[in-house]
């Protein structure tokens, strides 16, 4: 998988469906690789959101994430390109 | 008001963190380190879904029978009162508190539900203490329960493949069991705690809930979790939490100034058992009180209605109070944002 493909992955099927963000009134259009997704800007998701995103990479690629701290969280799920590099760091990780 | 004695009662095995990770897979571990939860009891047999015929008026009646029989010499009969605190009595109708009248076989007991949550049990002791001051009875039998698994576990179980955190983080956090408090206008021989003080209020009750569980019973589902999404059941706003709860803890700080109790006063603090992460959020308060902190809910997942009788019932048995010695019990729920505390000292 392209670090593209994986990007578009995390944007369409990790954050904007498995989220349900269209209940929420946003369109995926506004999911962009840049987007701030936790805190007062941006998405604004909360902590629950942020373990569901966990627990969706962890099913997709059957990798384990371990310990999740608040400061991981808001560092490794910042925006979507940063969970993209995450996960490829799991999957480097994990063959290594 | 006096307390006699106390019973607990959990259902089923210890369900760890580890045994649910071979059908759900690591997110276990995940989601229950997040919240602190290493175990909880269940009504379940966990490797099947299927109900193990318990339910919440069963271990009511189990943790009554306990608090009995540890008084000597007391008569069940004597018991003219039952309060149950449940937010998942085993059906709407007939009550919890009349199904345990029955199963107790007490029928001159009036039968009182409550449901407040994690306040609930504080606002049952309340109730018990308008009828026992009133002279109204002599002892009433006071039980907070829950029972979560039923509910849910086994349609999540069948589900496992497409789980979502939601749907997993109820089945982690939230735990099975009761317990009660036997109390009454008097006491024998000087034994058992002293009811100083127990109160309730609402300081925010028309801010948007922390926590809403929208449907249904322990033993009857109202629309059937099948329905219906399963984490649309029990819905968690933990952004509500971090902006209302500080100022729950605040009412309830200045609340206990004004009844006349200081930092210096308590022992030991039994208080909300939900989890690690809502209980840090008191840190402020607790380290006011350089008291004990009882945390059980790591051990038997939240059980909103049963978790303060049941952590000060486990408290007594690793670290009995001595003579004059003062415990804090206080519960705070985030649906309606309700606080509630009771204050024991021991005789």
């Amino acid at each position: 998988m392209t670090y593209e493909v994986l990007l578009k992955w995390v944007r369409e099927d990790l954050i904007f469906r498995r989220l349900k963000l269209s209940d929420m009134g946003f369109s995926i259009d506004e999911i962009q690789e840049d987007t701030i997704l936790f805190g007062d800007v941006g998405l604004s998701l909360d902590s629950i959101d942020g373990l569901e995103l966990a627990v969706g990479i962890e099913q997709q690629f059957g990798l384990k994430i371990g310990k999740l701290t608040s400061s991981i969280a808001r560092e490794k799920f910042h925006s979507p390109r940063t969970i993209t590099d995450f996960i490829l760091e799991l999957q480097q990780a994990s063959v290594g | 008001m006096y307390l006699l004695s106390t019973g607990a009662y959990l259902p089923g095995q210890c369900v760890t963190n580890d045994m649910l990770v071979e059908y759900f897979g690591s997110s276990v571990n995940l989601i229950a380190d997040y919240f602190g939860v290493k175990s909880r009891y269940m009504a379940v047999d966990y490797q099947t879904g299927k109900d193990l015929g318990e339910y919440t008026s069963d271990f009511g009646v189990k943790a009554a029978l306990e608090a009995i029989s540890k008084v000597p010499h007391f008569n069940l009969n004597q018991v003219g009162l039952i309060i149950s605190a449940s937010s998942t009595p085993d059906y709407t109708l007939p009550s919890l508190s009349s199904l345990i009248q029955e199963k107790l076989d007490l029928q001159h007991a009036i039968p009182i539900d409550i449901r407040g949550g994690c306040s609930g049990a504080i606002q049952a002791l309340l109730t018990a203490e308008l009828f026992i001051q009133s002279g109204r009875v002599k002892y009433a039998l006071v039980i907070g329960g829950e029972c979560c698994s039923t509910i849910y576990y086994d349609f999540l179980f069948k589900q496992r493949q497409s789980y979502n955190a939601k749907d997993l983080l109820n089945t982690l956090i939230f735990g099975d069991g009761a317990a009660a408090f036997l109390v009454g206008a008097s006491a024998p021989n000087h034994e058992g705690f002293e009811i100083e003080c127990v109160t309730s209020g609402s300081v925010l009750h028309t801010q948007s809930p922390g926590f809403v569980f929208s449907l249904g019973g322990s033993k009857e589902k109202i629309l059937g979790v099948e329905s219906i999404a399963l984490s649309e059941l029990f819905r968690h706003f933990p952004k509500q939490i971090d902006a209302h709860l500080p100022q729950v803890i605040r009412a309830m700080q200045d609340d206990l100034h004004r009844h006349g109790y200081g930092p210096k006063d308590f022992k030991t603090i039994i208080g909300p058992q939900a989890n690690k992460r809502l209980i840090d959020t008191m840190n402020g308060l607790l380290q006011q009180h350089k008291a004990d902190y009882f945390y059980y809910g790591d051990i038997t997942g939240n059980i909103p209605g049963g978790a303060l009788f049941l952590t000060f019932d486990h408290a007594q048995k690793l670290n009995p109070a001595d003579s004059g010695d003062k415990v804090l019990m206080m519960g705070m729920e985030s649906p309606k944002w309700l606080y509630g505390y009771c204050i024991l000292r021991k005789r």
